[in-house]
């Protein structure tokens, strides 16, 4: 009797323990991101004589002259500060757009190495996975961070509804309009990793295998209104992983054909 | 009841506890391993706009001589057209401008031009010769009167005098 209360106390202070964690962490997080909004808003009223700026220039005299030099002209290049009249947006969603795919990628590529166990005990299946769905859920942060980043570009002038709505975008409607169905696909295959025992096993097999047509849809988008997709560095990353994804996908129906043909023990 | 003959049901000898193995961790898919992944993927992302950067300042750079070429002056021939100059009206005929007559006393040593080539449909104007009267003399200048004697040598300066001042 005594054991069993002193578990049940020992059960009520990591509950209250827990609700304490959480709420600290939610107040942490909150104010965070309302001191993020605040510095936000303060860079956008005026770059030069913002908070943000002198925080950083002060942060930029304690490094040796020669790297403030390298930081000031490479933050040039890059089209900062951040304002609607510079090109660091339209650079910052590209590269997004990039990171989001290569990241899609990935995790369609771990996937597939899950089920085909094509590098048997040299990565345990926990961590496969684990990254697997780690990775598509980066994939999407970059996404929506790619899409979040077109608001600010005062040459195209996107707003939230060319952004959530498919194809009524200014900007090349039908690839766009692909694109943000590739991204509604990718988070809800993300979403389901949470929902697979509610769901069932056979429905969320199913339902996963939505994620190639996912990865098709962001290389078309990429490929069709990426406005890099005509260098050579774009081209051969596209076909790369395209061929990588089209060969696993194969190796992956001929191992299924020949575990089929396999006589079965008795 | 049990019987003699029945086996007697006793307890089960308790089996040997299994040797304690060491217990192996589950191989998990840790904080640290997302936390670098995501500075990898943060990373990429600032990599890939700094060379999307790069990419565009170079091509901006190479179509620049393109869009604004160097003026080169290259002259074109231009074929000789009939330009219709515009008329003017003819002048009116112009009045001959009257000419004095040159005195013959005064400029008798001096090289005149003859009266035909100054005009020669100057008018003639007959002025009568102006007689001038003649000059009076003066008397001569008294004799200059005699130089004065020239005045004694000045006496010794004393020595610190203003003009030997040194300043300070």
């Amino acid at each position: 009797m005594a054991v069993q209360s002193k578990s049940a106390i020992n059960n009520d202070f990591k509950t209250i323990l827990d609700i304490l964690m959480i709420s600290t962490g939610m107040l942490v997080g909150g104010l965070s991101a309302l001191a993020a909004v605040w510095l936000w808003f303060d860079y956008q009223i005026d770059p030069s004589n913002s908070l943000l700026t002198l925080l950083s220039a002060r942060l930029a005299t304690a490094l040796p002259v020669q790297m403030q030099s390298f930081l000031s002209s490479q933050t040039q290049m890059m089209g900062l500060p951040l304002t609607g009249r510079t090109s660091a947006y339209w650079y910052m969603a590209r590269a997004g757009g990039i990171v989001s795919y290569l990241l899609i990628w990935f995790s369609v590529v771990w996937g597939l190495v899950l089920s085909t166990k094509i590098t048997g005990k040299l990565i345990p299946a926990p961590i496969t996975y684990g990254l697997h769905e780690f990775l598509s859920i980066l994939a999407v942060v970059f996404a929506v961070l790619h899409a979040v980043v077109l608001l600010g570009d005062e040459y195209i002038k996107f707003n939230v509804f060319h952004l959530a709505v498919p194809f009524i975008a200014p900007y090349e409607p039908l690839w766009t309009g692909l694109g943000i169905i590739g991204l509604y696909l990718t988070a809800a295959l993300t979403i389901s990793f949470y929902f697979r025992k509610q769901i069932g096993q056979k429905t969320w097999r199913t339902l996963h295998y939505l994620t190639f047509v996912a990865f098709v849809l962001a290389a078309v988008h990429g490929m069709m209104a990426g406005s890099d997709s005509g260098l050579i560095m774009t081209t051969l990353l596209y076909w790369g992983t395209g061929f990588s994804v089209v060969f696993l996908v194969y190796y992956r129906l001929f191992t299924l054909k020949i575990k089929d043909k396999k006589p079965t023990r008795r | 009841m049990p019987t003699e003959h029945e086996p007697r049901k006793t307890a089960p000898a308790p089996r040997p506890k299994p040797k304690s193995r060491p217990k192996r961790k589950p191989v998990k898919f840790t904080g640290t391993a997302k936390v670098t992944l995501t500075a990898i993927s943060l990373l990429s992302f600032i990599g890939g706009w700094n060379i999307i950067a790069r990419v565009e300042n170079q091509d901006a750079q190479a179509e620049e001589p393109a869009n604004t070429p160097v003026p080169q002056f290259t002259p074109t021939p231009v074929p000789p057209t009939p330009t219709p100059w515009p008329t003017i009206a003819a002048l009116p005929e112009l009045k001959p401008i009257p000419t004095l007559q040159p005195i013959l006393a005064n400029t008798a040593q001096q090289p005149v031009a003859a009266p035909a080539q100054i005009a020669p449909a100057a008018p003639q104007v007959n002025i009568a010769p102006i007689q001038i009267a003649p000059l009076p003399t003066l008397a001569p200048l008294p004799a200059m009167p005699a130089a004065p004697p020239p005045p004694p040598p000045m006496p010794a300066q004393p020595a610190g005098g203003w003009q030997n001042s040194g300043g300070s």
